[in-house]
């Protein structure tokens, strides 16, 4: 009954607009009171559950993410995907998607993905008569893939809630990451092909020449992602150093060579990081210790014994809980939907057959498809602010992404473990052998 | 903080003011020590050949208070994760106060409920003096960072009340004329951007 009241209070709370950690303060009132457990406790268990040095790799993404997107240093990689698609009817949406991938490699960030591409590219769209809502659309539709292109904020959370590899975590959703940036570019092309208005850009006399001056101006920039994920994949850095030195890059790259960022704007910079990480770490503060409660309560035995009730076909049980990841997704943000679908829903997966780090990308595509479907959808309201097109707008489109795009790849990562798991046992080997 | 302008005593806003510059500040020095502390740590381990020894042990209660003022700015900037579907569904003023107004005082109770309990941490911390619980190796006590903890949590509920207050003392209209200008100035800092 508890859990039952656990369920329906967290979904009242979000649903009315409570904020997330308090949202989950509400469910440990009700584990507090009616669950006896000792309240004095509950600050303690999070201070320990928290006092991790892997964690630290969150905020550290999150300073760098930021540093990078007041130091302009999106603008030329914009340049270069718009240099390679612009000439082509819907050429120039198909490059915010390839934008939104490179960018997610240096930021690990969908909300920055979004505010870094999403204000460069949508001048150039309106420029080029693109339909509003599908250029807003796609913007947002493809914003998530900071969550899925190594490195991932999401990932190294869920690697660590789940005690597994980082490094297997973050190569478990490139290829998903490949597939769902395809899929955007398809669909993009498929809406946008008759429609006429649109205007194109020529292809420069030089190409090569100017592909080379752009990629010259972008390497600072594109060089980012190959420190961050060389140093981890090399074994010189753990992750959370690795975020450490991104953050000390950044700041010289920002200041000296792309000149987005003066004093005052660092320090900005520095004062809306420390908002946004104090936001997302206290979330996460609030949600481990009521995951680790509802766990305490048999919350995942009791989901198990309800899918298996249903149907004890895995491809069934996959199904159900690509529903309730995806419910997770809608109602909260993705950082939270990590820790409670990796503490709740992770024995169940790995009951049914699937290998950990599968999961880890069945979640990712899961959590950031939930970050741009309504209710919460924070990155579909982030999106109407940084794109200047009305959430009503917006939509339709976005839903159009979702079902066509978004859908397949859930499904393709669900259902082909090798998608998943072919990279990580690629580079790391087997976990079987 | 939406329409602190007005409907405060000037000493109120100074004081409230005041208190969100020192938190601001002492975010913005001590959050550059978290990359300054990693960069170092890589350094030390490939140019000097040596570990930066137990730096996790200060480096963390430092975090935490980070962590917790962060927060607290982000209850009085409004900017805690919430969904806003509700507010794209309706232009009516008062539905739109009623709505907030609803979600600030649920806030507040959870959050006075949370800091009570923050407070019961620290005082079974007190009550162990001087059995304190430290880390291994530099013998920190645990009682600093959870007092970051505790002072967040009472600031987040500080500013809860005070957005109660203001929304009662301001009522529908004025609220919705606040959240316009709002708007506004967030459109044009995005046109800026752009």
């Amino acid at each position: 009954m508890t859990i039952l009241f656990a369920i329906i209070i967290i979904c009242v709370l979000l649903t009315i607009g409570v904020s997330v950690p308090l949202a989950f303060g509400g469910v440990l009132i009700l584990l507090a009171y009616s669950g006896g457990y000792d309240p004095s406790g509950f600050f303690a268990t999070g201070h320990w559950k928290m006092n991790s040095v892997i964690l630290l790799a969150i905020p550290l993404f999150i300073m760098a993410g930021d540093i990078m997107q007041r130091g302009k240093i999106a603008k030329p990689i914009v340049e270069i995907a718009e240099l390679l698609f612009g000439h082509l009817r819907g050429g120039l949406s198909a490059a915010s998607v390839i934008a939104s991938g490179m960018f997610g490699a240096i930021s690990g960030s969908g909300a920055a993905t979004l505010t870094c591409i999403g204000s460069i590219i949508m001048p150039h769209l309106r420029k080029a008569r693109y339909p509003d809502g599908i250029s807003g659309a796609i913007v947002i539709s493809a914003s998530p893939l900071g969550l899925l292109i190594p490195p991932s904020g999401a990932q190294l959370l869920y690697a660590w809630v789940g005690q597994l590899s980082v490094l297997r975590c973050f190569l478990a959703t490139v290829i998903p990451g490949v597939i769902l940036m395809v899929m955007l570019i398809i669909v993009n092309f498929v809406i946008l092909r008759k429609d006429t208005n649109i205007l194109t850009t020529k292809v420069p006399d030089r190409f090569f020449r100017a592909f080379a001056g752009k990629t010259a101006i972008a390497t600072p920039a594109i060089l980012m992602p190959m420190i961050i994920l060389g140093g981890i994949y090399g074994g010189i850095m753990t992750p959370t150093e690795a975020a450490g030195v991104a953050v000390i890059y950044a700041i010289p790259i920002g200041f000296l060579v792309y000149r987005g960022l003066t004093f005052s704007i660092f320090y900005e910079s520095l004062k809306q990081s420390s908002i946004t990480i104090g936001v997302v770490m206290v979330m996460i503060f609030t949600v481990l210790i009521a995951s680790r409660f509802l766990i305490f309560e048999d919350i995942p035995g009791m989901a198990e014994d309800l899918i298996y009730s249903i149907s004890d076909n895995p491809i069934m049980i996959f199904l159900m809980l690509n529903l309730v990841m995806l419910l997770i997704g809608m109602l909260m943000d993705d950082i939270s939907g990590i820790i409670l679908s990796a503490s709740l829903l992770l024995p169940i997966a790995q009951g049914a057959g699937m290998d950990p780090i599968h999961f880890a990308a069945v979640l990712g595509v899961n959590l950031g498809m939930g970050n741009i479907t309504p209710p919460t959808a924070p990155l579909l309201y982030l999106g109407a602010q940084v794109t200047g097109v009305p959430v009503r707008k917006l939509i339709w489109p976005t839903l159009i992404f979702i079902v066509f795009a978004w859908l397949p790849t859930l499904m393709i990562t669900t259902f082909f473990p090798q998608i998943a798991l072919w990279l990580p046992n690629m580079m790391f080997g087997s976990l079987q052998n | 903080m939406l329409l602190i302008e007005n409907n405060l005593p000037l000493w109120m806003v100074r004081l409230v003011r005041f208190l969100v510059h020192v938190k601001s500040i002492l975010v913005v020095i001590t959050l550059p020590i978290l990359p300054i502390t990693f960069f170092f740590v890589v350094i030390f381990r490939y140019i000097l050949e040596r570990d930066l020894f137990a730096y996790e042990e200060w480096l963390l209660p430092i975090c935490f208070w980070i962590f917790f003022l962060g927060s607290a700015l982000g209850t009085y900037y409004d900017k805690q994760i919430n969904a806003d579907l509700l507010d794209t569904l309706t232009n009516n003023p008062t539905l739109l106060w009623l709505r907030k107004l609803t979600i600030q005082i649920i806030e507040l109770s959870i959050t006075l409920i949370l800091v009570y309990w923050a407070w019961l941490m620290i005082a079974d911390e007190i009550a162990a003096y001087p059995n304190w619980k430290t880390t291994i190796a530099l013998k920190i006590p645990f009682i600093y960072p959870r007092l970051g903890i505790f002072i967040g949590f009472a600031f987040m509920g500080f500013y809860s009340a005070l957005y109660v207050f203001l929304m009662l003392r301001a009522g529908p209209h004025r609220y919705a004329e606040a959240l316009k200008s709002v708007q506004e100035a967030k459109s044009s800092s995005l046109e800026v951007a752009k």
